[in-house]
């Protein structure tokens, strides 16, 4: 009896892995294998011209350590998860306006999800058109209310420069995210939300204590993948500024730079391996950190 | 079950099948065809798009004039070109015969990549180019990597409108750095344009800055640097007035060149200061500029210098099977009957002494483009390339954009980050001396 239990154990277990298989042989093709080479590449120093590689023990480590400029770009990438709360609570809110079916809101859901779906290159253009300098939107109508005689430096201050590009992260990803809190809205038992109104709930009262608790695992979501894109941005980088503000770019954007870019040719794949090293383990961290917090607040993916 | 059991294998093992075949060997480039013609391939970078029939035309009359040679012709998007060719070169399929730029030319040359054309060409050959050239922009430690195909040298294209408007000649263009800053004050404060957008940290092109002044980069040897001064700091000053004071861009800091394009097609620029090839997008995409616009020698410019001086070169790969055809093909591309050709269908620069003999570069003409032909064949003529050929450039280019940005964004005093970047320089400079000594 005990066997034959087993053995069917056995056989669903391996079913399982089976229908798994193409799957895990994909990811360990263009995941893990990259990831990996990652790794071993960060201890070496490549030629790009040629297959050879020269082992240089922890040489790219103690480089990145002494290199200013990642600290730089590390600390931005950090501070860059600021814009984490910031999408949380504005796309919860704007998910709250929408969920109910009222009149003409799917105008709104749809207006709100366009920069979603716009490419990051007319995104990039448009806010440049935006933000310029000499010949920006915001600056001529500044300008022109006579408000500043002098434009505003959005693209070459840091601090300005750093919170236009979050703009743009956090215009772009709001969309997403409320589609994931209209969704979680919509999941909230409608027998709690009915209690509530008996026992005389006013509104904000029942978001705060019927629909909020049960939001609890789509705003870690939320979170995790929100800090996880704030980390790793770097599209908005490219297309607005291109690097010019050294100070003002992020640690992917440097990895680029001193990995891929032609204009410097750097061609360094040995040491922007080891600070993409660096990253992920800071990535893995956060992660790790949110998941803790989701179990914590009674999370859990059974 | 047994089905979905069944269909779950066997995409497993299409899987690995697909994964093996993408890690087998790549199959070796061709070298030789059935009928035993020698294959030549020749890689170029955006040609295809606008001079496909000129370049397979000059392709067609090669192998008529060698029946035993074939030419395989590839053409690649500049983006990502370089890094294109490093995968070429790292599984040992590297072109036969490839069209580089000055500082790709250079990083080949360090790694021994490139056919050393000494041994190759005759005197008669070599001495059919313009001599500072072939030695100057091609010549690297006394090996010469490639052959000068086409440049372009900068012109400067001015808005005569807005000059007429702001009471300036718009026949004469600024000539030093100080009347070009006053043009820029007058344009701002009459007209409310700017004078001239310049890219100030793109690509290090502040090094032509401080070169236009008269100030040397490096010493002769090319080991030290020596341009950190009270001369190249009063450059950095003026430039840093003018862009306090917004008579030059705010982008002249963080904007490409594509910007400045940009600035002088939309008419909130009145000059622009580009090769003449650039002509042709301001004629397609702004003609009322286009027709409204005159030519002037690039400013500001030292008298002897020419400027900005983009060349073009095809260079022979070290591991082509076919050296000679190859260079026989890399001869024919620079023949001063194709490099005529080439500049009579986008104002681009012959290197032969015989093509730039052509009245066609005599004629002063009327319309911009053959106005900037004009000029620029007079840059080209004088032929000394501004820049001198320095190895790890890309790195030398990226410590003085750091510099620029250090002085114009974060206030840096313009003596203090000449310093910074000078050392920098050093370093680089010293650290390639040791790679070349270890080799």
């Amino acid at each position: 009896m005990k066997n034959s239990l087993l053995k069917r154990k056995l056989k669903t277990t391996s079913i399982a892995y089976l229908f798994l298989a193409p799957a895990i042989l994909i990811m360990a093709i263009f995941v893990m294998y990259p990831v990996l080479q990652g790794f071993w590449l960060s201890f070496y120093q490549c030629d790009p011209y040629s297959s050879e590689a020269t082992f240089i023990g922890w040489d790219n480590y103690r480089q990145l350590i002494a290199d200013p400029q990642f600290r730089i770009t590390l600390c931005n990438s950090i501070l860059y998860l600021i814009v984490v709360p910031i999408i949380i609570i504005l796309s919860l809110g704007m998910a709250v306006l929408v969920e109910p079916l009222l009149p003409g809101v799917n105008f709104f859901r749809a207006a709100w999800y366009i920069p979603v779906v716009t490419t990051m290159v007319v995104v990039g253009v448009s806010f440049r058109f935006i933000f310029s300098e000499d010949d920006g939107l915001i600056n001529e109508v500044l300008k022109y209310m006579g408000i500043i005689q002098q434009s505003i430096p959005w693209m070459t201050e840091k601090w300005l420069v750093l919170i236009t590009v979050m703009v743009v992260t956090i215009w772009k990803g709001l969309g997403y995210y409320m589609v994931a809190f209209i969704a979680a809205l919509r999941a909230v038992p409608i027998e709690q939300i009915e209690a509530a109104i008996v026992d005389g709930a006013k509104p904000w009262s029942i978001f705060r204590n019927v629909k909020l608790p049960n939001l609890w695992p789509t705003i870690t979501l939320v979170a995790i993948l929100s800090s996880i894109g704030a980390l790793q941005a770097f599209d908005e980088i490219y297309v607005l500024t291109r690097g010019a503000v050294p100070e003002a770019t992020t640690l992917v954007y440097y990895i680029y730079e001193m990995g891929f870019d032609a204009s410097q040719s750097s061609y360094e794949y040995g040491y922007a391996s080891a600070m993409a090293v660096v990253l992920f383990f800071i990535v893995l961290a956060f992660t790790a950190l949110n998941l803790w917090t989701m179990r914590k607040g009674g999370w859990s993916n059974d | 079950m047994i089905k979905l059991i069944k269909l779950s294998i066997f995409l497993c093992v299409m899987g690995i099948c697909c994964v093996l075949a993408g890690c087998s060997k790549a199959q070796k480039r061709q070298i030789v065809d059935e009928q035993g013609n020698k294959i030549i391939s020749f890689y170029t970078m955006q040609l295809k798009t606008d001079f496909s029939d000129f370049i397979n035309g000059m392709i067609s009359e090669f192998e008529q004039n060698n029946p035993k040679v074939k030419i395989k012709w590839i053409d690649q998007p500049a983006d990502g070109f370089e890094t294109k060719l490093m995968s070429m070169y790292s599984v040992g399929e590297s072109p036969d015969v490839i069209n580089l730029n000055t500082g790709m030319m250079l990083n080949l040359h360090d790694r021994n990549l490139l056919l050393n054309l000494n041994d190759y060409l005759t005197t008669k050959q070599r001495s059919m180019f313009v001599k500072s050239m072939i030695d100057e922009a091609c010549t690297f430690n006394g090996n010469t990597a490639g052959l000068p195909w086409y440049i372009s040298p900068a012109v400067t294209m001015i808005n005569t409108e807005v000059f007429k408007k702001a009471g300036l000649d718009p026949t004469h263009a600024p000539m030093t750095l100080d009347e070009l800053m006053d043009y820029c004050r007058i344009i701002r404060e009459k007209t409310g344009l700017f004078g001239v957008m310049l890219p100030l940290a793109e690509n290090g092109v502040f090094r032509t800055m401080i070169l236009n002044e008269g100030i040397p980069l490096t010493n002769p040897e090319k080991t030290q640097a020596i341009f950190a001064n009270e001369r190249s700091a009063e450059v950095l000053r003026k430039y840093k007035n003018a862009y306090d004071k917004e008579w030059i861009p705010r982008e002249s800091v963080t904007g490409k060149h594509r910007r400045a394009i940009d600035m002088f097609k939309n008419g909130k620029a009145a000059m622009l200061v580009n090769g003449p090839q650039f002509l042709r997008t301001i004629k397609t995409e702004a003609p009322d500029i286009y027709t409204s616009c005159s030519i002037g020698f690039t400013a500001p410019r030292l008298p002897n210098y020419t400027y900005g001086t983009e060349t073009q070169a095809v260079c022979i790969s070290a591991k082509t099977a076919h050296p000679k055809e190859a260079l026989a093909f890399a001869l024919w591309l620079c023949a001063p009957k194709n490099q005529l050709q080439f500049s009579h269908l986008v104002p681009v620069f012959p290197s032969t002494t015989e093509a730039l003999a052509d009245p066609y570069f005599a004629d002063k003409g009327t319309t911009p483009e053959q106005m900037a032909i004009y000029i620029g064949a007079q840059e080209v003529a004088k032929g000394v390339p501004n820049v001198p050929t320095l190895p790890l450039d890309g790195k030398l280019c990226r410590a003085i954009d750091d510099m620029v940005r250090q002085v114009f964004l974060r206030n840096v005093p313009p003596e203090k980050a000449l310093e910074q970047a000078q050392e920098r320089w050093n370093r680089i400079l010293a650290s390639h001396k040791q790679k070349e000594t270890g080799k």
